[in-house]
């Protein structure tokens, strides 16, 4: 079996230093993804799911426990793990093409020049190569995002709310793509997200983090088949079995329907 | 490039104020208003303009003065940008230069002009004198234009392990390219006026405030005017040139701003 892009998240704790006393932001995550699953981590603010997702790429550092991928530890951010923040990141004065080649490690112009446009077919952006970022919608600029953080084909695929400053209706169309992605691509994907039904649109598995200290406190499997269908009872279920978590549940009495 | 018709109309309000400070200033002087040895009339300018272009004496110390505001603005923007990248770069390095940086700065440009012929008594200490007042505008928009990049950018960077060369050369140095055009501008304005201090302070070789200074001497206030109005004009012009420039490199932040 490949276990390109296993993730083992051992004991994980991180405070930052206050003003007065530490603020512990995460406290004894433990947490073991298997190669090509679709994890969300969702939460409520504060819940240090972003913390989570910045120890794993590699922006923070200083924590204690054990981060593993594929068995080695983690040291620092490194091609095998690409990210999608939840503000696209474009570099305003770059075209798509350039953006998204931007990332690319050690590859002659030519195999760049492939990569990009390989890349740039996949997320849906082909004829945008000369576009600059002010000229993209939202999700475009995200699909551009996307596309960068795939260019060095990462074992792992980190995202920070990816669609969180979209439109309702370009983010259930992006649900859809970013699954495709996902598909076509057979990459770990890591989501965190405060969209209850973002995730269990797209995940394997859903992760739910509590606050105060960041705590892991249930994880959640969605066995529904793909592609889902979000107005399925089980669909529906499985929405109430996460919002549960966070009390959001509503209750529903005994009734007859004819 | 084909004007428009706001293009237009914004020349035209531009121009109505010169315009009618022209007649007035015709109307005075035609009817000895006040005394042609302060203020001679258009057709006195105008002539002596002519007589100047004859004698070839307006090309000769036109063409000094803008090679010398050239000189003075590469050296002086080219060390204000140096140290702008430096100063934003480095958090010691601000702590440790700023102080001494904006006490120097508080010296107005003229009083340089003695310390200026320690150096040379020529060319030399003009352009010396010229690159002081450019630098500083490049200075402190490079500074500021540097430490603008925003901190996400930098996390990209980060990310893409990008090493010092390649973050500065894709990220700071284009991040910060509108804000040092803005300091090219203000410095190339700064320039052409410290050439002309700079030729009536340390006059040799020519120049168009030297032509200016000498036209006084002769109390030839036609030929003073030509002076004033070819400095007003070619500044302009300067300025105007760098504003288009600033524009076209800038065009990423300009709509970065609308959208938001």
């Amino acid at each position: 079996m490949d276990t390109k892009g296993t993730l083992e998240i051992k004991h994980v704790s991180k405070s930052y230093r206050g003003r007065e006393n530490d603020v512990h932001v995460l406290d004894d995550i433990n947490l073991s993804i298997k190669s090509g699953e679709f994890i969300s981590i969702v939460g409520l603010s504060g819940c240090g799911k972003t913390t989570l997702l910045r120890l794993i790429v590699g922006l923070d550092s200083g924590y204690g426990g054990d981060i593993l991928l594929d068995n080695r530890k983690l040291n620092g951010p490194s091609i095998d793990r690409g990210i999608v923040f939840q503000d696209h990141r474009l570099f305003p004065w770059l075209t798509v093409e350039k953006n998204v080649a931007l990332g690319i490690v050690g590859k002659s112009e030519k195999e760049k020049q492939a990569i990009v446009a390989g890349h740039l077919e996949l997320v849906g952006l082909k004829g945008f190569e000369k576009s600059y970022p002010y000229q993209l919608s939202g999700g475009m600029s995200q699909r551009a995002a996307i596309a960068r953080a795939l260019v060095n084909q990462p074992e792992i695929l980190l995202l920070d709310e990816p669609l969180g400053a979209l439109d309702a209706l370009t983010r259930m169309y992006m649900h859809k793509e970013l699954e495709r992605i996902w598909t076509e691509e057979k990459i770990t994907m890591i989501m965190v997200t405060h969209d209850v039904e973002e995730a269990v649109y797209l995940s394997d598995k859903i992760v739910v983090m509590s606050a105060k200290p960041g705590r892991l406190q249930k994880v959640i499997p969605v066995p529904l088949a793909r592609p889902r269908d979000r107005a399925s009872l089980d669909f529906a279920e499985m929405k109430e079995k996460v919002l549960e978590e966070f009390m959001l549940h509503t209750e529903h009495h005994f009734a007859y329907t004819i | 490039m084909k004007l428009n018709r706001t293009e237009i109309t914004r020349a035209a309000e531009g121009l109505a104020l010169p315009f009618t400070i022209c007649i007035v200033w015709y109307v005075v002087t035609a009817r000895h208003l006040v005394m042609p040895d302060f203020l001679p009339s258009p057709g006195d300018v105008l002539a002596a303009f002519r007589e100047l272009l004859g004698n070839g004496a307006f090309a000769y110390n036109l063409r000094i003065s803008v090679l010398r505001v050239l000189k003075g603005f590469l050296i002086g923007s080219g060390a204000g940008y140096l140290l702008g990248v430096i100063l934003g770069m480095s958090k010691l390095l601000e702590k440790m230069i700023t102080p001494l940086f904006n006490a120097v700065r508080q010296v107005p440009l003229p009083a340089w002009a003695p310390l200026m012929v320690l150096v040379s008594h020529g060319e030399l200490s003009q352009v010396l004198f010229i690159s002081i007042g450019a630098s500083y505008p490049v200075v402190l928009n490079t500074f500021e234009g540097v430490r603008s990049v925003r901190a996400e950018y930098l996390e990209v960077a980060h990310v893409y392990r990008f090493d010092r060369i390649k973050t500065f050369l894709r990220i700071f140095l284009p991040a910060s390219f509108p804000s040092v055009l803005t300091g090219l501008r203000l410095s190339m304005s700064v320039s052409w006026m410290a050439v002309v201090a700079a030729e009536i302070f340390m006059s040799s070789g020519g120049g168009m405030g030297e032509m200016m200074w000498s036209g006084r001497e002769l109390s030839r206030m036609d030929i003073v005017f030509v002076c004033i109005i070819t400095i007003a004009l070619v500044g302009f012009s300067m300025t105007w040139l760098m504003r288009k420039l600033e524009k076209t490199f800038s065009f990423w932040r300009i709509t970065m701003k609308q959208s938001r």
